[in-house]
């Protein structure tokens, strides 16, 4: 233990110490959050207060829907949109008539939306509210028992509450690009051969390293918060400390899978310009750009990427106190963890140091 | 008493079938300050690396104060110091904070560590630069805190590889009383440098390797009487290395 004690102090003092790298994490992170933040303000208040629209609706008898049919009228009405029921009818000619802007077909289990090809940011708010009432009834026609102030209380995140979350979501994950550096220092320096000559063990060596990252990647983050709660916008996280231990996992998740691939890429460069790629998919598909309710990415591809799962979870804690990402959440941060870390640590013993 | 501290039996490192150490065989006794040199690519640091257990041998043996390396790992690394050819330090650490860092790597700790901390700074004479940041030391004084940087953990043997490489003379000159000083305090030292004067001015006795193989080995005298033979004028180390290895460049890639 005192090993490992005295290595992460000593990293910790190395990673403290490059002050250039600490200031342009933390200041960087909240100009470029703040300018992601406004950006894309813009985008999601469109989507929220832009121009009522008229959505029509068609209900099979046998439709599962059928069950909450008033509660999704009142629901999208509350909203301000117009809803009008029709049977037998042709959408493409009401769409194309411009009677109504989108058209839900109900059958069965299913259901399909349509919506004007120029403006299919209506289909996708529909499609949001569809696929939460969706996860509620959770496929069980038999129990569906939905009050209706359960479902006003499934609301849609504000600009701000949604861009706040996932960009420090995002940047507690590039932090484990910026404190890998102590890598590169370790490798232009040649410290590895005193590592490998001596008595410390790969996990020592591995072990010390994650623990001072994360700490400082931690520490990072809780300015970077901190910061732009004191001096931008508020950061309403929901459930305080669940969203709080969703961020440090995070941050665990992300340091540690950072410190695989620069283990494993004996070039620096490599390894951050893959790590890069993989963030920048992972956000891409999670929700950091574009908002993942509104995305036309599949659901197969978003469930693909880590940070989708903590957008959701914190984005839907902030704004509805629950989330039934959570779960799912905290398995696929457990699980990107526990692999890289078991992974890392055997590797570094496997090469000694760095 | 076996006073055997390194022996090398019949030691081969291959890489891609081409063996750039040949089945060395040598032994080091202890309180020796022992030479071993060789033009570039001649297997120095291979073999230097083996017996570090940085490299593991194709085939052969090492011994280290009677362990072996292949079993005995954990045993052996205590005792050796390794200074490495490259400086192996964090500049943004302070001296101490260097020697700290690398002396726990072998579980030293409280006041056992501070102590190493002490005597390996002042060893070096550079106890009232403590509190200074590597990176702005001059090349002689990294190369003294590399040196500190293998001392804490008090090795019985010391491995020097070419420690005194681009360093101006004083420094070179305080390296030199440095390793002697280490070896009248009882440790053995395994020695390379290109510098021919400097093995002359400490080495006890003298290696000389080509092509992965020893071609002579005594003390100094002994390696001169290889050459001069009939000639009575006193020759130095360099023209023996030269005539027996040859005026030939050698360039050469690793691995």
């Amino acid at each position: 233990m005192s090993r490992i004690f005295i290595l992460t102090k000593n990293y910790l003092k190395l990673i403290f110490r490059a002050k250039s790298v600490l200031i342009i994490t933390v200041i960087g992170a909240l100009v470029v959050m703040a300018a992601l933040t406004n950006v894309f303000h813009t985008l999601l208040d469109q989507a929220e207060t832009g121009e009522e629209f008229t959505i029509g609706y068609e209900m099979d008898d046998d439709s599962r829907y059928s069950a909450v049919e008033e509660f999704l009228k009142e629901g999208f009405e509350e909203e301000g949109m117009t809803v009008i029921e029709y049977s037998d009818a042709d959408p493409d000619a009401l769409i194309k008539e411009e009677k109504i802007d989108v058209f839900i077909d109900f059958e069965g289990d299913s259901y399909s939306i349509k919506g004007r090809s120029n403006d299919e940011i209506d289909a996708r708010i529909v499609q949001y509210v569809l696929y939460n009432v969706d996860h509620m009834m959770n496929g069980d026609m038999g129990k569906v028992e939905i009050a209706s102030d359960k479902i006003e209380a499934r609301e849609q995140a504000d600009a701000d509450t949604y861009y706040t979350i996932v960009q420090t979501v995002y940047f507690s994950s590039l932090c484990s690009i910026f404190l890998c550096l102590v890598y590169i220092a370790e490798r232009k320096q040649n410290i590895g051969i005193r590592f490998r000559s001596s008595t410390a063990g790969g996990a020592h060596i591995y072990l010390s390293k994650l623990l001072a990252c994360t700490l400082t990647a931690w520490l990072t983050m809780a300015l970077v918060t901190g910061g732009l709660a004191l001096f931008l916008f508020d950061i309403k996280l929901g459930c305080p400390l669940t969203s709080i231990g969703i961020l440090l996992l995070t941050i665990l998740a992300f340091v540690s899978f950072g410190m695989l691939f620069l283990i494993i890429f004996d070039n620096p460069a490599a390894a951050i310009g893959f790590l890069f790629m993989v963030l920048w998919f992972s956000g891409y598909a999670g929700g950091t750009f574009e908002t993942y309710m509104l995305s036309s990415m599949s659901q197969s591809v978003k469930e693909l990427s880590p940070l989708y799962y903590v957008n959701r979870t914190l984005v839907e804690l902030s704004v509805n106190g629950q989330s039934d990402y959570l779960g799912r959440c905290l398995m696929v941060l457990t699980v990107m963890s526990a692999v890289s870390i078991v992974l890392g640590m055997f590797i570094t013993s496997k090469k000694k140091g760095v | 008493m076996n006073d055997t501290v390194v022996r090398l039996d019949g030691l081969i490192k291959k890489y891609d079938n081409r063996a750039v150490v040949d089945g060395l065989s040598l032994e080091i006794r202890e309180g020796e300050i022992f030479g071993l040199l060789g033009p570039n690519g001649a297997g120095k640091s291979t073999t230097m690396n083996m017996i570090c257990s940085l490299l593991k041998p194709t085939a052969g043996q090492i011994e280290l104060f009677g362990y072996n390396t292949k079993t005995d790992n954990k045993k052996i690394k205590p005792l050796i110091g390794y200074i490495p050819q490259e400086l192996a330090i964090y500049g943004n650490l302070k001296a101490w904070e260097n020697v700290e860092l690398f002396t726990s790597l072998y579980g030293i700790k409280g006041q056992a560590l501070k102590d190493a901390i002490d005597e390996s700074l002042e060893f070096v004479k550079l106890s009232d630069k403590r509190n200074a940041f590597a990176k702005t030391f001059s090349g002689g004084m990294k190369r003294r805190l590399n040196i500190a940087c293998a001392l804490g953990h008090k090795p019985k043997l010391l491995i020097f590889d070419e420690p005194t490489v681009g360093i101006d003379p004083q420094s070179r000159n305080f390296i030199l009383e440095s390793i002697k000083a280490a070896n009248k305090k009882g440790a053995t030292v395994i020695y390379t440098s290109h510098y021919m004067e400097e093995v002359e001015a400490i080495c006890t006795r003298i290696a000389i390797m080509d092509n992965g193989k020893i071609i002579a080995i005594g003390t100094k005298n002994e390696l001169k009487d290889m050459v001069r033979k009939n000639r009575d004028e006193d020759i130095s180390l360099e023209e023996v290395f030269l005539t027996l290895t040859g005026k030939k460049l050698r360039d050469y890639t690793e691995g």
